[in-house]
């Protein structure tokens, strides 16, 4: 007892530090969709997410559209109701012209695949700058599972880590965790391809006899079993021979412009790992 | 050590008699939770808004450093790892990396607090700010020990000082933020209000 009450700090401390290494390591070793509980946490922050988002669109809208046309006119206060009424509606129409392109765009693409997919909205990105990950409002209710793989209509996105029953959550192409099994088009020379610092990704392990050229497209080998076969993945942007091996050093500039990610596609086709 | 009354504040000293109660833990402890939950959602849209390039707001470290100075020791440990959980839920692909950061840096607090206090807003500043850099050196370390391919960028310093810079100068935002909603939780709480003036 007197030893517990002189050593309780180094012991407390010690022992949560241990929980939270062990907790790690059992996280790390059985992927993050085997930790059941959160899934719930995420159930209760998603909708918050998603009105928060929905709260920061109306007022970029108001800000954009209404703010700016209110300061712009010296008109009378009808003239200025009756423009703003007009030109919200036309931005209105712009936008859902948008959507629409986008969506045709996003259909098209869905039309190509052969999978079963469904459409998401994204409804938050990563706080941190380290990681890229988003979060969608669909989940595993919809059939969105962990591993599952996700594109748009420019290419490939990344795939789902984590799905609680209404959102989940995605680890894009760029981040440093992600990793996609590809070919380049023209020489089907195949590597894999990582993401980098930056927002770029690094397409790795192709040795200098390869054929590999700026401009080239690099698109998905449907060899890892996550994506389907030929889906974009970006453009080969620089391509130098590594100093301290036999392999290149190939920069791609992404597909998507992840940034301005909106709508994507979850394929629903889950890769068989080991369970 | 339980308490943190018995901290010597940095801009007040042993002597200097707390003129205003200290709200007891669980108020504490559950406004840091409460708060902790609104600011990741918060991290996740409002504040990616406002993001200059890699550099955004992260006060969750803000709400780790205020448990690691006022919350006892098993209690605050129990919020931080929360604290850390939610923030691998929506951050990274790496589950249990905040975890081990933020148990980390609350065990640096919990130390610091022997000698100090965060009372005033300059050390408020510096301890965020000190701690935001350790938070980053260990992730990047964790992820650069995890995933062997990756590679810190180069300019990581810079953006690891502009990061450490921004979470300083908006710590006391947040403390102040999070005193609040303990504050406000403490005038509700049943052993508060029977002791209440």
């Amino acid at each position: 007892m007197n030893f517990f009450h002189k050593y309780r700090f180094p012991i407390i401390v010690g022992l949560f530090v241990l929980g939270a290494l062990a907790y790690f390591s059992f996280s790390a070793g059985k992927g993050v969709e085997r930790i059941p509980a959160g899934r719930y946490l995420l159930e209760l922050t998603g909708p918050v997410q998603r009105g928060i988002t929905g709260v920061g669109d109306w007022f970029n809208s108001v800000w954009r559209h209404y703010f700016a046309l209110v300061q712009a006119a010296e008109e009378n206060d009808r003239l200025k109701k009756e423009l703003a009424a007009l030109k919200q509606r036309t931005v209105d129409r712009d936008e859902l012209e948008l959507a629409n392109r986008r969506l045709k765009k996003l259909l098209e693409f869905k039309q190509n695949l052969d999978y079963p997919m469904v459409a998401a909205e994204v409804v938050g990105t990563d706080p941190s700058s380290q990681f890229k990950t988003v979060i969608i409002n669909k989940g595993a209710s919809h059939g969105v599972l962990p591993l599952m793989p996700v594109v748009c209509a420019q290419g490939a996105v990344g795939r789902v880590i984590w799905s609680s029953p209404h959102y989940a959550k995605l680890l894009l192409l760029i981040d440093p965790n992600s990793g996609v099994d590809v070919i380049v088009q023209r020489s089907r020379a195949r590597g894999v391809v990582e993401g980098a610092p930056g927002g770029e990704l690094r397409l790795k392990y192709l040795i200098h006899t390869e054929d590999v050229r700026l401009g080239d497209k690099v698109l998905t080998s449907g060899a890892a079993g996550v994506y389907p076969k030929g889906v974009l993945v970006g453009t080969v942007s620089a391509v130098r021979q590594g100093q301290d091996g036999a392999f290149q050093r190939v920069q791609i500039t992404p597909a998507v412009d992840f940034g301005r990610l909106e709508e994507v596609l979850v394929l629903l086709r889950r890769r068989q790992l080991d369970q | 050590m339980e308490t943190p009354t018995g901290a010597r504040g940095v801009s007040g000293g042993f002597g200097e008699a707390r003129l205003r109660r200290e709200p007891s833990r669980w108020p504490r402890a559950l406004g840091t939770a409460v708060m902790g939950l609104l600011l990741a959602v918060l991290g996740t849209t409002a504040f990616s808004w406002w993001a200059l390039g890699p550099l955004r707001l992260e006060p969750i470290i803000v709400l780790v450093v205020s448990a690691g100075y006022r919350l006892p020791l098993v209690l605050g440990f129990i919020v931080v790892m929360f604290l850390g959980y939610v923030a691998d839920l929506i951050s990274g692909g790496v589950m249990g990396l905040n975890v081990v950061i933020f148990t980390i840096v609350y065990v640096i607090c919990q130390l610091a607090r022997r000698k100090l206090d965060i009372a005033s807003w300059p050390f408020q500043m510096l301890s965020v700010g000190v701690l935001t850099v350790l938070a980053h050196l260990l992730t990047a370390g964790a992820v650069t020990i995890t995933v062997s391919s990756y590679v810190p960028p180069v300019n990581l310093p810079l953006l690891l000082l502009a990061q450490a810079l921004i979470n300083a100068f908006t710590a006391p935002l947040f403390f102040g933020l999070n005193e609040a909603l303990v504050g406000f939780l403490a005038r509700f709480w049943p052993a508060e209000r029977k002791v209440a003036p």
